[in-house]
């Protein structure tokens, strides 16, 4: 009777310590890889890591994170990608559509989450918003990507006498595509004469703004791409010696000089890819994470950039922004 | 130690003894028993029933305290749809409407409701014809006229009623969660102008949902009627849009009467197959329902450490309950058992046992009582031993008397016997001398009279023989001197002997066909002295024209066996064993007197018994009677001497 319990409950107990030491050793620090098109880490990233410490990550303890920065070489996505892969991360955060591209290009297993990318579906990331299939989800930037239409709207609000409107995109962007078409609806809704001008690497920007010049454009529109993130200081500056009023997409370029920005908190979106990371490393699959989209919109206003070039902003339109620098 | 170590040995076995109630004692048992089924009875049942009433209090508070977060919800989701209608409806209240209508001029109170609400993405007037007048959106510069992004006719309808229209739930790229809000626009109460219609981002109703907790886990969901989720925690099982449908909650919370508006709990598994305690409240406005639901390990948190103390609490009781029954039981049954031992003990005959019992109670009674009845049973005892040895002492004493007496008897016999046989030789001289002539010729009378003397002393001398015959075999001084010879010439010589007597009485007189060579071993004198006997009894007793047959048969191994069979008158049953005792005369019917003293039998059977042999005898009164005995046919196991 006992020799029929005791074979049974040693082998049970031999499994048992078996699967221990095997969960010990296979129980490693999960890491994380970031794929980011820019060349040092920001805000962004600082809100990320934040985001991550108050679920209880801590850097180095229980969770190592891998950046890969191509400082706006685009090109070098894909071998930064394909390195991260090696590495074994357990998953990509990728900052931007080029760079969620390289990633799915580098992995089908590795799950990635996006965070800047402006229409997933479109960009051929995921299948749909609520069920992408596949290794990849994430956060879209703008709540909708007919976005780029609603700036030359309040870009015409704000500079009433708006007749052209230059416009800077990078065709090699995916999203360009839907943020152009857009921006030529609008554009012609208000009857706006708009000019798109290719900015492909940094140099491209003093040439664009040369070419501004040449045009009859009287105001600014700067397309979603993270070379104008990047280059927010030259692009800004340059604007300003055009003295063309300009909208960007992002608070941060407002923060740089920038006259004025209407799209989602940056810094949200990073927060909320948080929560992706999160699942997927307690187990969920990024197929069966919905994409998610910003459900708003901040509209920053700066105050000195339209004193600098001397413009005055309607009061019914500044009563409008969110935030609003003097 | 040692001596502590079985103190306790001894007092475990005791206890098992008592426990078990070997030897019948189910006394033990039987009150053990019964005081556990009274006390662990009261005491499961009460605590049984303390569990069941902590259960449904435990449920109802549960339960109560969902429900209020759950209506607490309900009433926060349903203003935050009716604030929107709200500021809608202020919106359309506004001086321009009043003045010019659905104008250019309306145009910045759509940008300012968007900018006060929100979770408004879009928002249009159309007029009573349908077509777009003014329109503002969050996001987009451009609405696309498309029909399923236009408002239905019931919105018209509903405000041509004065009412808001509110639309149902759908998901904008088969994701977010939208509702749409129609008001009417009218210049002033009762013209209407045309509808204001705003695209409601649900997702919003998420930062309302998320912030509700009940207890660490418990969190809320809105439902559509239809399943859809409009707002969970998690985010993404809304844009996944699942539907919740088939949970059994769901079902519940839109089966209830919306009239009552009072939710209920129920005890049921989510989404992901847990168990957990879920509350709802419909919310008949939007015709959502509030699902609170909470891992019931958590909800019944409380109930489960209750239910252990409870359970602790039982069990301690119970514990306590048996080990004082155990003690009752023995403080009961243990006087019981000892009365029982020395009752057991007396009862095996240690009268001299007296029990020892102070339990000051009927058992003590009892046990003195049998302590006296015990006492009085060994004085009895004692009193009768006295009388068995006296009247043993005086048998004995008898017998030795009788033994004596037997003796001086057989003395006696032979003496008195030998003392008759020397002056009956002389008269039996003399008159054989009177008979041959010697005192003279004898005239026929004297020859008649003196022959009858003559009779008359040989029947005398026989008998005298016969006595003293007894008396040798009973003094045992009989000295056999066996020889082997032939039975059947010696039954020849008897019957020979015999056979004028027989044929006096025409009797016939066979010695049946034997074999010659049939040899015994015995001794002749006394083998000869029973078959006479048993031969002229036969003939004694046969009466004329009857038949008198001698056989000789083997009987065993060792033994021949010689039956003497008459026809005679045979002998009743009853008398058969006793015709073999001294002096015993059988009856005869129509004898008038008895011819022998009955010894002939009696020294027969002592003679035959000293050769081991056996004598017997078979008859059927009427018939005839067979006589049989048995001689060895060889030494082996003859004992030669007489009893």
């Amino acid at each position: 009777m006992s020799r029929r319990i005791l074979g049974p409950a040693l082998a049970t107990l031999l499994l048992a310590t078996v699967h221990v030491a095997e969960a010990e050793q296979t129980k490693k620090v999960p890491k994380i890889g970031i794929l980011r098109p820019l060349s040092s880490p920001d805000l962004a990233a600082e809100a990320f890591e934040q985001g991550l410490r108050q679920l209880g990550y801590i850097e180095g303890q229980n969770i190592i994170i891998e950046y890969r920065f191509a400082a706006g070489r685009e090109d070098r996505l894909p071998e930064l990608a394909a390195e991260l892969v090696r590495l074994n991360v357990d998953v990509i955060v990728a900052g931007s559509t080029p760079a969620a591209r390289a990633a799915q290009d580098a992995t089908r297993t590795v799950p990635i989450v996006f965070v800047a990318v402006t229409d997933p579906v479109v960009s051929g990331l995921v299948a749909s918003l609520a069920r992408p299939r596949g290794n990849v989800t994430g956060v879209a930037t703008e709540p909708t990507p007919e976005l780029s239409g609603k700036r030359l709207e309040l870009l015409k609000e704000v500079v009433p006498r708006v007749s052209g409107v230059a416009v800077l995109n990078n065709p090699a962007n995916p999203a360009s595509a839907i943020a152009s078409k857009e921006t030529h609806k609008a554009a012609q809704k208000w009857g706006l004469q708009v000019h798109f001008l290719d900015v492909r690497n940094a140099k491209d920007v003093d040439t664009a703004f040369e070419a501004v010049n040449r045009t009859r454009a009287n105001a600014l529109a700067v397309l979603i791409d993270p070379l104008f993130i990047i280059n927010k200081k030259r692009i800004v500056t340059l604007a300003t010696k055009s003295a063309l009023p300009a909208i960007y997409p992002w608070k941060e370029m407002v923060d740089s000089g920038g006259l004025m920005s209407y799209g989602p908190n940056f810094l949200d979106l990073w927060r909320r890819a948080v929560i992706y990371v999160d699942k997927i490393l307690k187990g969920a699959k990024p197929a069966d994470l919905p994409v998610e989209r910003p459900m708003r919109a901040e509209f920053v206003i700066n105050l000195k950039a339209a004193k600098e070039i001397g413009l005055a902003i309607p009061p019914e339109v500044l009563q409008r922004a969110d935030i609003v620098i003097r | 130690m040692l001596e502590s170590i079985q103190n306790l040995k001894s007092k475990i076995q005791n206890f098992g003894e008592i426990f078990r109630g070997r030897r019948r004692g189910r006394l033990v048992r039987h009150y053990f028993l019964i005081s556990v089924i009274l006390i662990g009875g009261g005491l499961i049942s009460s605590g049984l029933l303390e569990i069941y009433f902590r259960y449904q209090e435990s449920h109802e508070n549960v339960s109560l305290l969902q429900q209020q977060v759950a209506a607490a919800a309900a009433f926060k989701i349903e203003q935050f749809i009716q604030q929107i209608e709200s500021v809608m409806r202020t919106t359309t209240r506004s001086p321009e409407i009043a003045r010019k209508g659905l104008s250019e001029e309306f145009q910045a109170e759509l940008t300012r409701l968007l900018s006060v609400t929100p979770a408004i993405e879009e928002v249009v007037t159309l007029d009573l014809a349908g077509r777009i007048r003014l329109q503002a959106s969050r996001f987009r510069a451009i609405l696309p006229e498309d029909k399923d992004e236009m408002p239905p006719q019931a919105a018209f309808e509903a405000a041509k009623k004065g009412r808001s229209f509110l639309g149902p739930v759908y998901f904008a790229r088969d994701s977010e969660p939208y509702n749409s809000i129609a008001v009417p626009v009218e210049r002033f109460a009762g013209e209407l102008m045309g509808i204001l219609w705003a695209k409601v981002n649900l997702k919003y109703i998420w930062e309302v949902i998320q912030d509700i907790k009940v207890g660490k886990a418990g969190y809320a969901y809105i439902v559509t009627r239809s399943g859809d989720l409009v707002a969970h925690p998690d985010l993404s099982l809304v844009l996944r849009r699942h539907n919740l449908a088939h949970l059994r909650q769901v079902r519940a919370a839109f089966q209830t009467n919306s009239n009552t508006e009072k939710g209920e709990s129920l005890i049921s598994q989510n989404f992901q197959g847990n168990k957990v305690f879920s509350s709802y409240v419909l919310i008949p406005s939007l015709d959502w329902a509030v699902i609170i639901e909470r891992p019931v390990d958590e909800a019944y948190e409380p109930l489960y450490a209750s239910m252990f103390r409870t359970s602790s609490l039982l069990l301690i009781g119970l514990g306590m309950a048996l080990l004082a029954s155990i003690v009752v039981a023995r403080r009961v049954v243990r006087p019981l058992q000892t009365l029982r031992r020395g009752v057991e003990r007396i009862g095996s005959g240690d009268l001299d046992f007296r029990l020892q019992i102070k339990t000051g109670d009927e058992i003590e009674i009892l046990a003195e009582e049998f302590n006296k009845m015990t006492e009085a049973l060994q004085d009895a005892y004692t009193g009768l031993e006295h009388k068995v040895a006296a009247r043993t002492q005086e048998l004995k004493f008898a017998n030795e008397r009788l033994k004596e007496l037997d003796k001086l008897k057989s003395a006696f016999i032979s003496n008195v016997s030998h003392e008759l046989r020397t002056p009956l030789t002389a008269v039996k001289g003399l008159i054989i001398n009177m008979l041959d002539g010697i005192t003279g010729t004898l005239n026929d009378k004297q020859v008649r009279y003196i022959t009858g003397i003559k009779e008359s002393t040989d029947r005398l001398a026989r008998l005298i023989n016969d006595l003293l015959d007894l008396s040798v075999i009973e003094a045992g001084r009989m000295q056999l001197k066996p020889t082997s010879f032939s039975l059947v010439s010696l039954i020849h010589e008897v019957t020979d002997t015999l056979r004028p007597v027989a044929e006096d009485k025409l009797i016939h007189l066979e010695a049946a066909s034997m074999d010659g060579a049939v040899t015994v071993w015995a001794d002749r004198d006394k083998v000869t002295q029973v078959l006479t006997n048993l031969i002229s009894n036969a003939v004694k007793f046969t009466s004329s024209q009857g038949k008198v047959d001698v056989s000789v048969q083997k009987n065993g191994p060792a033994c021949i066996q010689v039956s003497v069979a008459d026809t005679g008158a045979g002998i009743p049953r009853e008398e058969a064993n006793k015709i073999f005792d001294e002096f015993y005369q059988i009856t005869q019917p129509g004898e008038k007197k008895s011819r022998g003293v009955g010894l002939g039998l009696a020294i027969s059977k002592k003679l035959v018994e000293m050769h081991g042999g056996k004598i017997w005898v078979e008859s059927v009164v009427g018939k005839g009677s067979t006589f049989s005995f048995t001689v060895p046919t060889g030494p082996v196991g003859v004992d030669v001497s007489a009893k």
